[in-house]
């Protein structure tokens, strides 16, 4: 008789689930950096890092670089509106990898003055915040018997994602990764309106009834769900109450909105982050 | 569903499972999630390795296994495939001959002959599976299971059910 309780018996930790999530996101989007343990490729970054870092000097000194680069059809619309201010920071305690992203030339120099700042200090923020995890990390590190030189560097990278971009509008999400401390992970979504200089709504998005809109859309997609999926959600869960103008959302290639619940927002861990796709009115 | 989603979705499904066979090799909770991080990431990376018709499970674990072993290799653990010669059994005082907590005795065990037992009691995979997932013919899981239960003292009789 084999007997293969002990094996099952096993504790999973707590903090599996959010390493296999990140995990897939890395291996999904090809993100470069952000291993766990902080153990980072660092030749393949650095040769990233280096090409980004042409292109931005590029871009920054040379407008006609700028303009030349609108015409080509990889680097077109981003280089005429998304550019990025690249950060790289290493030292023993910490290896920082960013990408910042700037609004530019839309032709509304205040609009960009005044997002690009915003960004700027939230990205402050994020780093300032790792930059002293990082420290209390490493002197309990060291507090408790470690020698210095035997220190893994905490892994910060922030980066964007392009999600929609017309004429009209851009949205984007920003990210910031910890590789020890998931928790601290945050997405942030930007949607904005390249006429008004506003920062879009779900209101805005989808018209004065987008709550009732959104809740329906998201409704029809769960009941399209399995068991096993719908009863991850939060049993007294009211879509309705959850939407409001505040709801993070991004804009997606097809111009839909997406909402997005966080983790733990609309279900259990498990779960993740979830996404929806809102069907505009008329369509549902 | 493309081949990706699909391989989203068994990981979104069997997640603990990699976790456990990862410390079933390194014994150390941080290795072994180090292990499933990097065996996800690098099947995502190189989804297009999957042919439509493949079984995910096989295709996977022969990741997830070469992670768990190259991690032992940099820790400098590994036991030599064939030195059999310090294995003792985990628990020789029982008197039940026909019952063995396979997990505590398989610590002792050379790699390639635990890492049968793993995939095939604690994985329930087949041994052709298993065959995949090790790079080997099923000739040599075979024998290597055949070695294995030897080693654990279970009777050969368990091979039949």
């Amino acid at each position: 008789m084999i007997d293969i309780s002990g094996y099952n018996a096993l504790e999973i930790p707590p903090e599996l689930e959010k390493v296999v999530r990140d995990a897939i996101k890395q291996g999904l989007n090809g993100l470069k950096t952000a291993r766990r343990g902080g153990r980072i490729d660092r030749m393949a970054l650095r040769t990233a890092a280096m090409f980004a870092l042409c292109c931005v000097t590029l871009l920054n000194l040379s407008p006609r670089f700028a303009a030349a680069a609108a015409e080509l059809p990889l680097l077109g619309p981003l280089a005429r509106v998304l550019t990025f201010r690249e950060y790289h920071c290493e030292d023993e305690i910490k290896y920082i990898d960013a990408e910042i992203p700037q609004i530019d030339n839309t032709g509304k120099s205040e609009l960009e003055q005044r997002v690009n700042l915003e960004i700027q200090a939230i990205m402050d923020d994020y780093l300032a915040q790792s930059e002293l995890r990082a420290k209390e990390y490493f002197d309990a590190f060291v507090a408790t018997g470690g020698a210095p030189e035997d220190f893994i560097p905490l892994g910060i990278t922030m980066g964007y994602d392009v999600k929609h971009l017309s004429e009209d509008c851009v949205s984007f999400t920003v990210y910031h990764y910890e590789t020890r401390f998931s928790a601290y992970n945050t997405v942030d979504y930007y949607n904005l309106d390249l006429e008004s200089g506003r920062y879009l709504t779900l209101r805005d998005w989808l018209g004065e009834d987008y709550r009732e809109i959104a809740a329906g859309s998201i409704k029809r997609t769960v009941s399209s769900w399995s068991q096993e999926q719908r009863d991850m959600l939060w049993q007294d869960i009211s879509f309705e109450e959850l939407i409001d103008e505040s709801t993070d959302f991004y804009i997606n290639q097809d111009g839909r909105a997406v909402v997005v619940f966080e983790k733990y927002q609309a279900a259990v861990g498990a779960a993740g982050a979830l996404e929806f796709e809102i069907e505009p009115a008329g369509e549902g | 569903m493309d081949s990706k989603e699909k391989i989203v979705v068994f990981m979104q499904e069997n997640y603990e499972s990699f976790y456990k066979l990862a410390y079933s090799y390194s014994k150390q909770r941080e290795d072994a999630l180090d292990i499933v991080h990097e065996a996800i990431v690098k099947a995502l990376q190189n989804a297009d390795g999957l042919r439509s018709g493949d079984n995910i499970k096989p295709w996977f674990y022969r990741i997830l296994v070469n992670e768990s072993l190259s991690l032992l290799r940099r820790k400098e653990k590994t036991l030599e495939m064939d030195g059999f010669e310090d294995f003792e059994i985990a628990d020789s005082s029982s008197s039940r001959a026909d019952y063995i907590d396979l997990y505590q005795s398989l610590d002792g065990l050379p790699l390639g002959l635990k890492t049968v037992i793993l995939l095939h009691y604690f994985e329930g995979m087949k041994l052709e599976e298993i065959a995949r997932v090790t790079d080997t013919n099923i000739n040599t899981v075979k024998s290597r299971l055949h070695r294995a239960l030897r080693l654990l003292r279970v009777e050969l009789e368990v091979l039949d059910k």
